[in-house]
Protein backbone atom coordinates (compact mmCIF):
# COMPACT_ATOMS: atom_id res chain seq x y z
CA UNK A 1 0.00 0.00 0.00
CA UNK A 2 2.73 2.36 1.04
CA UNK A 3 4.66 1.40 -2.04
CA UNK A 4 1.65 2.05 -4.21
CA UNK A 5 1.12 5.49 -2.66
CA UNK A 6 4.75 6.35 -3.33
CA UNK A 7 4.49 5.22 -6.88
CA UNK A 8 1.33 7.21 -7.41
CA UNK A 9 2.94 10.25 -5.85
CA UNK A 10 5.99 9.86 -8.05
CA UNK A 11 3.80 9.61 -11.12
CA UNK A 12 1.85 12.66 -10.05
CA UNK A 13 4.99 14.72 -9.46
CA UNK A 14 6.47 13.59 -12.73
CA UNK A 15 3.33 14.38 -14.66
CA UNK A 16 3.04 17.76 -12.99
CA UNK A 17 6.65 18.45 -13.85
CA UNK A 18 5.86 17.35 -17.35
CA UNK A 19 2.90 19.66 -17.38
CA UNK A 20 5.04 22.52 -16.28
CA UNK A 21 7.47 21.91 -19.07
CA UNK A 22 4.70 21.52 -21.60
CA UNK A 23 2.94 24.64 -20.40
CA UNK A 24 6.15 26.58 -20.63
CA UNK A 25 6.60 25.34 -24.15
CA UNK A 26 3.03 26.10 -25.05
CA UNK A 27 3.32 29.64 -23.71
CA UNK A 28 6.61 30.01 -25.53
CA UNK A 29 5.16 28.74 -28.75
CA UNK A 30 2.14 30.97 -28.44
CA UNK A 31 4.52 33.89 -28.10
CA UNK A 32 6.40 32.80 -31.19
CA UNK A 33 3.19 32.31 -33.06
CA UNK A 34 2.07 35.80 -32.21
CA UNK A 35 5.38 37.26 -33.32
CA UNK A 36 5.27 35.19 -36.46
CA UNK A 37 1.73 36.31 -37.24
CA UNK A 38 2.58 39.99 -36.83
CA UNK A 39 5.73 39.47 -38.89
CA UNK A 40 3.88 37.70 -41.67
CA UNK A 41 1.22 40.40 -41.68
CA UNK A 42 3.77 43.16 -42.10
CA UNK A 43 5.68 41.13 -44.66
CA UNK A 44 2.50 40.34 -46.55
CA UNK A 45 1.39 43.96 -46.52
CA UNK A 46 4.78 45.04 -47.85
CA UNK A 47 4.71 42.40 -50.60
CA UNK A 48 1.16 43.23 -51.64
CA UNK A 49 2.01 46.93 -51.59
CA UNK A 50 5.08 46.36 -53.71
CA UNK A 51 3.05 44.60 -56.41
CA UNK A 52 0.30 47.22 -56.35
CA UNK A 53 2.90 49.99 -56.62
CA UNK A 54 4.64 48.15 -59.47
CA UNK A 55 1.31 47.94 -61.29
CA UNK A 56 0.73 51.70 -61.02
CA UNK A 57 4.29 52.46 -62.09
CA UNK A 58 3.76 50.12 -65.02
CA UNK A 59 0.93 52.39 -66.17
CA UNK A 60 2.98 55.58 -66.05
CA UNK A 61 6.66 56.25 -65.30
CA UNK A 62 8.23 58.09 -62.39
CA UNK A 63 8.92 61.76 -62.94
CA UNK A 64 12.59 62.00 -63.87
CA UNK A 65 13.43 64.73 -61.36
CA UNK A 66 15.24 63.57 -58.24
CA UNK A 67 15.00 66.93 -56.44
CA UNK A 68 11.23 67.01 -56.88
CA UNK A 69 10.91 63.39 -55.75
CA UNK A 70 12.98 64.11 -52.65
CA UNK A 71 10.90 67.18 -51.86
CA UNK A 72 7.64 65.24 -52.05
CA UNK A 73 9.16 62.51 -49.86
CA UNK A 74 10.08 64.99 -47.15
CA UNK A 75 6.64 66.58 -47.09
CA UNK A 76 4.98 63.16 -47.07
CA UNK A 77 7.27 61.67 -44.48
CA UNK A 78 6.74 64.62 -42.14
CA UNK A 79 2.99 64.06 -42.26
CA UNK A 80 3.34 60.28 -41.99
CA UNK A 81 5.48 60.73 -38.87
CA UNK A 82 2.39 62.19 -37.17
CA UNK A 83 0.28 59.14 -38.07
CA UNK A 84 -0.38 55.92 -36.17
CA UNK A 85 2.15 54.14 -38.39
CA UNK A 86 5.24 56.34 -38.41
CA UNK A 87 7.59 53.37 -38.70
CA UNK A 88 6.43 52.13 -42.11
CA UNK A 89 8.97 52.38 -44.93
CA UNK A 90 7.08 55.32 -46.46
CA UNK A 91 7.77 55.92 -50.15
CA UNK A 92 6.34 58.91 -51.98
CA UNK A 93 6.66 59.62 -55.68
CA UNK A 94 5.50 61.85 -58.49
CA UNK A 95 4.18 59.92 -61.49
CA UNK A 96 4.99 61.57 -64.80
CA UNK A 97 1.48 61.87 -66.14
CA UNK A 98 -0.80 64.83 -66.97
CA UNK A 99 -3.83 63.11 -65.40
CA UNK A 100 -5.03 64.63 -62.12
CA UNK A 101 -4.93 61.96 -59.43
CA UNK A 102 -3.18 60.48 -56.41
CA UNK A 103 -2.89 56.87 -55.28
CA UNK A 104 -1.86 54.84 -52.27
CA UNK A 105 -0.69 51.26 -52.01
CA UNK A 106 -0.37 49.09 -48.88
CA UNK A 107 2.77 49.27 -46.81
CA UNK A 108 3.46 52.99 -47.25
CA UNK A 109 3.43 53.82 -50.98
CA UNK A 110 1.90 57.15 -52.00
CA UNK A 111 1.82 58.54 -55.53
CA UNK A 112 0.74 61.88 -56.96
CA UNK A 113 0.58 62.64 -60.67
CA UNK A 114 2.42 65.58 -62.19
CA UNK A 115 -1.01 66.74 -63.40
CA UNK A 116 -2.34 67.07 -59.85
CA UNK A 117 0.89 68.53 -58.53
CA UNK A 118 0.63 71.33 -61.07
CA UNK A 119 -2.86 72.22 -59.84
CA UNK A 120 -1.51 72.88 -56.35
CA UNK A 121 -0.30 76.20 -55.01
CA UNK A 122 1.25 75.52 -51.64
CA UNK A 123 3.00 72.89 -49.59
CA UNK A 124 -0.06 72.76 -47.34
CA UNK A 125 -2.15 71.74 -50.35
CA UNK A 126 0.41 69.08 -51.25
CA UNK A 127 0.40 67.91 -47.63
CA UNK A 128 -3.41 67.77 -47.79
CA UNK A 129 -3.36 65.49 -50.82
CA UNK A 130 -0.60 63.26 -49.42
CA UNK A 131 -2.36 63.12 -46.03
CA UNK A 132 -5.48 61.68 -47.64
CA UNK A 133 -3.36 58.93 -49.22
CA UNK A 134 -1.36 58.38 -46.01
CA UNK A 135 -4.69 57.91 -44.22
CA UNK A 136 -5.62 55.15 -46.68
CA UNK A 137 -2.38 53.36 -45.81
CA UNK A 138 -2.75 53.93 -42.07
CA UNK A 139 -6.25 52.44 -42.13
CA UNK A 140 -5.19 49.64 -44.52
CA UNK A 141 -8.03 50.47 -46.93
CA UNK A 142 -6.37 49.09 -50.05
CA UNK A 143 -4.94 46.08 -48.24
CA UNK A 144 -8.36 45.06 -46.94
CA UNK A 145 -10.01 45.74 -50.28
CA UNK A 146 -7.44 43.68 -52.17
CA UNK A 147 -7.73 40.76 -49.77
CA UNK A 148 -11.51 40.95 -49.86
CA UNK A 149 -11.45 41.04 -53.64
CA UNK A 150 -9.17 38.02 -53.75
CA UNK A 151 -11.51 36.08 -51.45
CA UNK A 152 -14.58 36.96 -53.52
CA UNK A 153 -12.88 36.28 -56.81
CA UNK A 154 -11.82 32.77 -55.88
CA UNK A 155 -14.93 31.42 -57.57
CA UNK A 156 -13.39 31.46 -61.00
CA UNK A 157 -11.93 34.62 -62.45
CA UNK A 158 -8.49 35.57 -63.64
CA UNK A 159 -7.67 36.12 -60.00
CA UNK A 160 -8.47 32.54 -59.11
CA UNK A 161 -6.05 31.34 -61.75
CA UNK A 162 -3.45 33.73 -60.46
CA UNK A 163 -4.05 32.54 -56.91
CA UNK A 164 -3.62 28.92 -58.00
CA UNK A 165 -0.32 29.84 -59.55
CA UNK A 166 0.55 31.51 -56.29
CA UNK A 167 0.11 28.15 -54.58
CA UNK A 168 3.30 26.94 -56.21
CA UNK A 169 5.27 29.65 -54.49
CA UNK A 170 4.00 31.17 -51.27
CA UNK A 171 6.06 34.30 -51.86
CA UNK A 172 4.60 35.03 -55.26
CA UNK A 173 2.26 37.98 -55.05
CA UNK A 174 1.66 38.29 -58.79
CA UNK A 175 -2.06 37.80 -58.11
CA UNK A 176 -2.09 41.31 -56.64
CA UNK A 177 -1.57 42.83 -60.08
CA UNK A 178 -5.04 41.87 -61.31
CA UNK A 179 -6.65 42.96 -58.06
CA UNK A 180 -4.81 46.27 -58.06
CA UNK A 181 -5.93 47.01 -61.62
CA UNK A 182 -9.53 46.45 -60.62
CA UNK A 183 -9.17 48.46 -57.41
CA UNK A 184 -7.44 51.45 -58.99
CA UNK A 185 -9.98 51.66 -61.80
CA UNK A 186 -13.09 51.07 -59.67
CA UNK A 187 -12.06 52.82 -56.50
CA UNK A 188 -12.52 52.12 -52.81
CA UNK A 189 -15.78 52.32 -50.89
CA UNK A 190 -17.20 55.78 -50.44
CA UNK A 191 -16.86 55.45 -46.65
CA UNK A 192 -13.15 54.69 -46.98
CA UNK A 193 -12.68 57.83 -49.05
CA UNK A 194 -14.56 60.03 -46.61
CA UNK A 195 -12.65 58.52 -43.70
CA UNK A 196 -9.35 59.23 -45.48
CA UNK A 197 -10.48 62.83 -45.97
CA UNK A 198 -11.25 63.26 -42.26
CA UNK A 199 -8.09 61.57 -41.03
CA UNK A 200 -6.03 63.32 -43.70
CA UNK A 201 -7.10 66.76 -42.55
CA UNK A 202 -6.20 65.87 -38.97
CA UNK A 203 -2.78 64.48 -39.94
CA UNK A 204 -1.93 67.62 -41.93
CA UNK A 205 -3.02 69.76 -38.98
CA UNK A 206 -0.92 67.67 -36.56
CA UNK A 207 2.06 68.24 -38.85
CA UNK A 208 1.55 72.00 -38.46
CA UNK A 209 0.16 72.66 -41.93
CA UNK A 210 -2.88 74.73 -42.80
CA UNK A 211 -5.59 72.08 -42.29
CA UNK A 212 -7.63 73.53 -45.13
CA UNK A 213 -5.13 72.47 -47.80
CA UNK A 214 -7.13 69.42 -48.85
CA UNK A 215 -10.40 71.38 -48.86
CA UNK A 216 -8.97 74.03 -51.14
CA UNK A 217 -7.72 71.36 -53.53
CA UNK A 218 -11.16 69.73 -53.58
CA UNK A 219 -12.69 73.12 -54.27
CA UNK A 220 -10.34 73.68 -57.17
CA UNK A 221 -11.04 70.21 -58.60
CA UNK A 222 -14.75 70.92 -58.29
CA UNK A 223 -14.29 74.07 -60.33
CA UNK A 224 -12.56 72.23 -63.16
CA UNK A 225 -14.81 71.16 -65.99
CA UNK A 226 -16.40 67.80 -65.30
CA UNK A 227 -15.67 66.60 -68.83
CA UNK A 228 -11.97 67.32 -68.49
CA UNK A 229 -10.51 63.92 -69.32
CA UNK A 230 -7.58 64.48 -66.99
CA UNK A 231 -10.08 64.12 -64.14
CA UNK A 232 -12.04 61.19 -65.52
CA UNK A 233 -10.50 58.46 -63.37
CA UNK A 234 -10.41 60.59 -60.21
CA UNK A 235 -14.09 61.45 -60.61
CA UNK A 236 -14.99 57.85 -61.37
CA UNK A 237 -13.19 56.43 -58.34
CA UNK A 238 -14.02 59.08 -55.73
CA UNK A 239 -17.14 60.80 -54.44
CA UNK A 240 -17.67 64.17 -56.18
CA UNK A 241 -15.26 66.83 -54.84
CA UNK A 242 -18.19 69.06 -53.84
CA UNK A 243 -19.65 66.25 -51.72
CA UNK A 244 -16.31 65.55 -50.06
CA UNK A 245 -15.87 69.25 -49.35
CA UNK A 246 -19.34 69.53 -47.89
CA UNK A 247 -18.79 66.47 -45.69
CA UNK A 248 -15.42 67.72 -44.44
CA UNK A 249 -16.68 71.23 -43.74
CA UNK A 250 -19.54 69.70 -41.79
CA UNK A 251 -17.24 67.49 -39.68
CA UNK A 252 -14.70 70.26 -39.11
CA UNK A 253 -17.40 72.75 -38.21
CA UNK A 254 -14.92 75.50 -37.49
CA UNK A 255 -13.05 73.46 -34.88
CA UNK A 256 -9.75 74.12 -36.66
CA UNK A 257 -10.36 77.85 -37.05
CA UNK A 258 -7.98 78.85 -34.30
CA UNK A 259 -5.00 76.75 -35.46
CA UNK A 260 -1.90 78.53 -36.65
CA UNK A 261 -1.30 77.46 -40.20
CA UNK A 262 1.91 77.14 -42.21
CA UNK A 263 1.18 77.04 -45.93
CA UNK A 264 4.73 76.81 -47.28
CA UNK A 265 3.67 78.44 -50.55
CA UNK A 266 7.11 79.90 -51.17
CA UNK A 267 9.06 76.66 -50.80
CA UNK A 268 6.44 74.85 -52.86
CA UNK A 269 6.62 77.51 -55.58
CA UNK A 270 10.37 77.12 -55.92
CA UNK A 271 10.02 73.38 -56.51
CA UNK A 272 7.04 73.48 -58.82
CA UNK A 273 8.52 76.22 -60.97
CA UNK A 274 11.30 73.75 -61.66
CA UNK A 275 8.69 71.15 -62.52
CA UNK A 276 6.90 73.47 -64.92
CA UNK A 277 10.05 73.92 -66.97
CA UNK A 278 12.22 70.90 -66.19
CA UNK A 279 9.49 68.32 -65.83
CA UNK A 280 8.07 69.05 -69.24
CA UNK A 281 11.40 69.11 -70.98
CA UNK A 282 12.41 65.84 -69.41
CA UNK A 283 9.85 63.92 -71.41
CA UNK B 1 6.75 63.92 -79.04
CA UNK B 2 8.04 67.10 -80.53
CA UNK B 3 8.54 70.18 -78.39
CA UNK B 4 5.46 72.04 -79.69
CA UNK B 5 3.17 69.29 -78.46
CA UNK B 6 5.02 69.23 -75.16
CA UNK B 7 4.63 72.98 -74.80
CA UNK B 8 0.94 72.84 -75.71
CA UNK B 9 0.36 70.12 -73.12
CA UNK B 10 2.19 72.17 -70.55
CA UNK B 11 0.16 75.28 -71.22
CA UNK B 12 -3.10 73.35 -71.19
CA UNK B 13 -2.16 71.88 -67.82
CA UNK B 14 -1.58 75.32 -66.39
CA UNK B 15 -4.67 76.92 -67.85
CA UNK B 16 -7.45 75.99 -65.39
CA UNK B 17 -5.52 77.17 -62.35
CA UNK B 18 -5.00 80.57 -63.97
CA UNK B 19 -8.54 81.04 -65.24
CA UNK B 20 -10.25 80.11 -61.97
CA UNK B 21 -8.02 82.10 -59.71
CA UNK B 22 -10.15 84.85 -58.29
CA UNK B 23 -13.88 84.43 -58.77
CA UNK B 24 -16.37 82.49 -56.72
CA UNK B 25 -20.11 81.86 -56.66
CA UNK B 26 -22.16 81.43 -53.50
CA UNK B 27 -23.64 77.95 -53.28
CA UNK B 28 -26.12 79.16 -50.66
CA UNK B 29 -27.32 82.43 -49.17
CA UNK B 30 -24.81 83.59 -46.56
CA UNK B 31 -23.82 86.56 -44.47
CA UNK B 32 -20.41 88.14 -44.96
CA UNK B 33 -18.71 88.94 -41.67
CA UNK B 34 -16.36 91.52 -40.20
CA UNK B 35 -13.72 88.93 -39.35
CA UNK B 36 -12.97 85.25 -40.05
CA UNK B 37 -14.85 84.00 -36.97
CA UNK B 38 -18.31 82.51 -36.69
CA UNK B 39 -19.38 85.08 -34.07
CA UNK B 40 -18.04 88.14 -35.91
CA UNK B 41 -20.49 90.93 -36.79
CA UNK B 42 -22.44 90.59 -40.02
CA UNK B 43 -21.85 93.13 -42.78
CA UNK B 44 -24.31 92.01 -45.44
CA UNK B 45 -26.45 89.12 -46.57
CA UNK B 46 -25.58 87.70 -49.98
CA UNK B 47 -28.00 85.68 -52.05
CA UNK B 48 -27.27 82.25 -53.43
CA UNK B 49 -25.60 82.60 -56.81
CA UNK B 50 -23.92 85.91 -56.03
CA UNK B 51 -20.63 86.16 -57.89
CA UNK B 52 -17.80 87.52 -55.77
CA UNK B 53 -14.14 88.30 -56.13
CA UNK B 54 -11.97 86.23 -53.79
CA UNK B 55 -9.45 88.54 -52.15
CA UNK B 56 -7.68 86.14 -49.83
CA UNK B 57 -8.14 83.11 -47.59
CA UNK B 58 -7.49 82.63 -43.93
CA UNK B 59 -8.00 79.07 -42.73
CA UNK B 60 -11.56 78.06 -43.53
CA UNK B 61 -12.60 81.59 -44.51
CA UNK B 62 -12.45 83.63 -47.71
CA UNK B 63 -12.38 87.41 -47.77
CA UNK B 64 -14.67 88.27 -50.69
CA UNK B 65 -15.76 91.44 -52.49
CA UNK B 66 -19.04 91.89 -54.32
CA UNK B 67 -19.52 93.91 -57.50
CA UNK B 68 -21.25 96.66 -55.48
CA UNK B 69 -18.27 97.02 -53.18
CA UNK B 70 -19.34 94.95 -50.16
CA UNK B 71 -16.47 93.14 -48.57
CA UNK B 72 -16.44 90.53 -45.83
CA UNK B 73 -15.51 87.04 -44.67
CA UNK B 74 -17.33 83.96 -45.86
CA UNK B 75 -16.98 80.27 -44.95
CA UNK B 76 -14.92 78.38 -47.50
CA UNK B 77 -17.68 75.85 -48.00
CA UNK B 78 -20.25 78.51 -48.96
CA UNK B 79 -18.36 79.22 -52.14
CA UNK B 80 -17.79 77.43 -55.39
CA UNK B 81 -14.76 78.67 -57.28
CA UNK B 82 -15.47 79.97 -60.77
CA UNK B 83 -18.32 81.95 -62.20
CA UNK B 84 -21.73 80.64 -63.19
CA UNK B 85 -22.60 77.17 -64.41
CA UNK B 86 -19.53 75.16 -65.38
CA UNK B 87 -21.12 72.32 -67.21
CA UNK B 88 -23.96 71.99 -69.64
CA UNK B 89 -27.21 70.98 -68.00
CA UNK B 90 -25.78 70.76 -64.49
CA UNK B 91 -27.33 72.78 -61.73
CA UNK B 92 -24.72 74.85 -60.01
CA UNK B 93 -26.46 74.75 -56.70
CA UNK B 94 -27.05 71.11 -56.01
CA UNK B 95 -24.30 70.61 -53.50
CA UNK B 96 -24.76 66.86 -53.47
CA UNK B 97 -25.04 64.28 -56.20
CA UNK B 98 -23.29 65.98 -59.03
CA UNK B 99 -23.93 63.00 -61.21
CA UNK B 100 -22.54 64.75 -64.25
CA UNK B 101 -19.06 64.58 -62.87
CA UNK B 102 -19.28 60.85 -62.39
CA UNK B 103 -20.01 60.27 -66.04
CA UNK B 104 -17.17 62.46 -67.15
CA UNK B 105 -16.19 61.55 -70.68
CA UNK B 106 -12.95 62.07 -72.47
CA UNK B 107 -13.52 65.08 -74.66
CA UNK B 108 -10.39 67.14 -74.27
CA UNK B 109 -7.11 66.47 -75.96
CA UNK B 110 -5.14 65.24 -72.96
CA UNK B 111 -5.81 61.82 -71.58
CA UNK B 112 -5.93 61.20 -67.87
CA UNK B 113 -4.18 58.26 -66.24
CA UNK B 114 -6.92 56.24 -67.78
CA UNK B 115 -8.50 52.92 -66.99
CA UNK B 116 -6.99 51.55 -70.17
CA UNK B 117 -3.50 52.54 -69.17
CA UNK B 118 -3.89 50.83 -65.81
CA UNK B 119 -5.52 47.73 -67.30
CA UNK B 120 -2.71 47.38 -69.85
CA UNK B 121 0.04 47.99 -67.32
CA UNK B 122 2.89 45.54 -66.90
CA UNK B 123 4.15 45.65 -63.33
CA UNK B 124 7.40 47.60 -63.15
CA UNK B 125 9.25 46.25 -60.12
CA UNK B 126 12.45 48.12 -60.97
CA UNK B 127 10.62 51.44 -60.71
CA UNK B 128 9.40 50.56 -57.21
CA UNK B 129 12.96 49.75 -56.16
CA UNK B 130 14.10 53.14 -57.48
CA UNK B 131 11.81 54.77 -54.91
CA UNK B 132 14.40 53.92 -52.24
CA UNK B 133 16.68 56.56 -53.78
CA UNK B 134 14.19 59.33 -52.98
CA UNK B 135 13.12 58.21 -49.50
CA UNK B 136 13.52 60.66 -46.62
CA UNK B 137 15.01 59.81 -43.22
CA UNK B 138 13.37 60.99 -40.01
CA UNK B 139 16.22 63.33 -39.00
CA UNK B 140 16.43 65.19 -42.33
CA UNK B 141 12.64 65.34 -42.42
CA UNK B 142 12.58 67.05 -39.03
CA UNK B 143 15.12 69.64 -40.22
CA UNK B 144 13.11 70.14 -43.40
CA UNK B 145 9.94 70.77 -41.37
CA UNK B 146 11.68 73.20 -39.01
CA UNK B 147 12.94 75.23 -42.00
CA UNK B 148 9.51 76.74 -42.49
CA UNK B 149 8.39 76.59 -38.88
CA UNK B 150 6.39 73.37 -39.02
CA UNK B 151 6.01 71.80 -35.60
CA UNK B 152 3.91 68.86 -34.59
CA UNK B 153 0.93 69.54 -32.36
CA UNK B 154 -2.02 67.79 -30.79
CA UNK B 155 -5.19 67.93 -32.85
CA UNK B 156 -8.21 65.82 -31.93
CA UNK B 157 -9.70 63.44 -34.44
CA UNK B 158 -12.79 64.65 -36.26
CA UNK B 159 -16.08 63.08 -35.21
CA UNK B 160 -16.90 59.67 -36.72
CA UNK B 161 -13.23 58.95 -36.79
CA UNK B 162 -10.83 57.65 -34.21
CA UNK B 163 -7.31 57.11 -35.41
CA UNK B 164 -6.22 53.57 -34.69
CA UNK B 165 -3.67 51.33 -36.23
CA UNK B 166 -6.21 50.15 -38.77
CA UNK B 167 -9.06 47.71 -38.91
CA UNK B 168 -8.33 44.18 -37.88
Amino acid sequence: MNMLMRMLLAVLVLSLAGCRIDLARVVDNLGNMKTATVGVDAEEEAAIGFEAAATLLGAAPLLDDKEMQRYVNRVGRWVAMQSARPGLPWRFAVIDHPGVNAFAAPGGYVFITRGLLMQLRSEAELAGVLSHEIAHVVRRHHLEALKQQARLALAGSALAVALEQRGRDANDYAWVTEGAKTLYTRGLDRDDELEADRLGVVLAARAGYDPYGLLVVLQRLDAMAADDSRLALLFKTHPAPADRLEELAFRMDGRMDGLAAVDGAERFGIHVQRLGAGGMMAR
Amino acid sequence: MNWKIILACGLACLLPAVVLADTGTLTRAARILDAPFADAASRAELAQGTVVEVVTREGGWYLVRTSDGNEGWLRLSSLRLGEGAREKGASLFTSTGRAGARNASATTGIRGLSETEIRDAHADAAAVKRLDDFAAEDAETQRFAAEIGLAKRDVSALPKDVEKGGKR
